[in-house]
């Protein structure tokens, strides 16, 4: 994996390009899965951003994310996925990035996963409800955060192994 | 666990307990009516009692779903939209349960005799 210290324009777009190509990859084998329920999905795309977030930082972050919404949305072509992706995409971020900032080194990656994805889900759910004015979907909120909780854990933990992976690779190669 | 770790799980659990109080205190009630909500805004007040019968709904730029209801209980059972996740959602037939058709902006919703229950356990896009 290149260096984070590779702060070269070509060094970024490497790095962008590589980690978008993997969460679409994801997002993509995703899509096949059968879901229990609406919004209650595994967002294995989520742990591209956070390993962004954690080995490069907030700005190749939001470049992966923002690369992932736009493909994603136009491969799909739905405009409400895309509304949902969207809005849940810039809260997570948001919210891990300040966690991140707040805490340093004395947060854990599981964590920062977990509050990102029943971020996600909450904000996705503000978006539908705003979408179609029915604030009694609002009952559907505590599966949400629970399955938010669920699959931010263990997508979490493998970020955050991959991570740890990714920085040794790098630290032979360039130490 | 590290400290940042226990202060988002506490908000976390914090965060869904708030958001299931409202389903802890639920009270128990026979749904019935479905009322049916085009764009968010209320189009039709159905009554559940009665045998089971078809009902048309009509939404924009021609899209159409068609509901089962009667016996207390409501289910989509045809719709014109692309992935049919509202048939695939079942009956309904507890006050507060919803099924939503997003692509045609289609939802209907249970209602009971009083007050309280409202509450979903499940909704299809």
């Amino acid at each position: 994996m290149p260096s984070p210290s590779d702060s070269s324009p070509a060094g970024r777009i490497l790095i962008v390009g590589l980690l978008s190509g993997l969460a679409l990859a994801l997002n993509l084998l995703e899509g096949g899965l059968p879901l229990p329920a609406p919004g209650v999905k595994p967002g294995l795309a989520n742990a591209v951003s956070l390993m962004a977030l954690l080995l490069y930082g907030p700005r190749i972050a939001w470049s992966v994310l923002a690369v992932r919404l736009l493909l994603a949305g136009l491969f799909s072509g739905n405009l409400f996925a895309f509304g949902c992706s969207v809005s849940g995409g810039i809260a997570a971020m948001t919210v891990m990035m300040g966690l991140q900032r707040l805490f340093g080194r004395d947060i854990t990656a599981w964590a920062l996963s977990a509050a990102g994805a029943v971020t996600h889900n909450g904000a996705q759910l503000l978006f539908v409800i705003a979408l179609v004015g029915s604030r009694a979907l609002l009952a559907y909120l505590p599966l949400l955060i629970l399955s938010g909780l669920a699959s931010g854990l263990a997508v979490g933990l493998i970020a955050g192994w991959a991570a740890k992976r990714l920085e040794g690779i790098r630290g032979e190669r360039n130490g | 666990m590290k400290k940042g770790d226990k202060a988002v799980l506490l908000a976390l659990a914090g965060l869904l307990l708030l958001s299931a109080l409202p389903r802890l205190f639920a009270v128990k009630e026979e749904p019935r009516w479905a009322v049916v909500y085009v764009d968010g805004i209320e189009r039709k007040r159905l009554s559940l009692d009665g045998p089971l019968h078809r009902e048309e709904i009509l939404a924009g730029e021609g899209h159409r779903c068609v509901v089962t209801l009667g016996e207390g209980r409501v289910r989509f059972s045809e719709s014109d939209c692309p992935d049919r996740s509202c048939v695939a959602q079942g009956w309904l037939d507890r006050p507060g349960q919803a099924a939503l058709c997003l692509p045609n902006r289609i939802e209907i919703r249970l209602e009971g005799s009083g007050k309280g229950g409202d509450t979903i356990d499940a909704l299809s896009f």
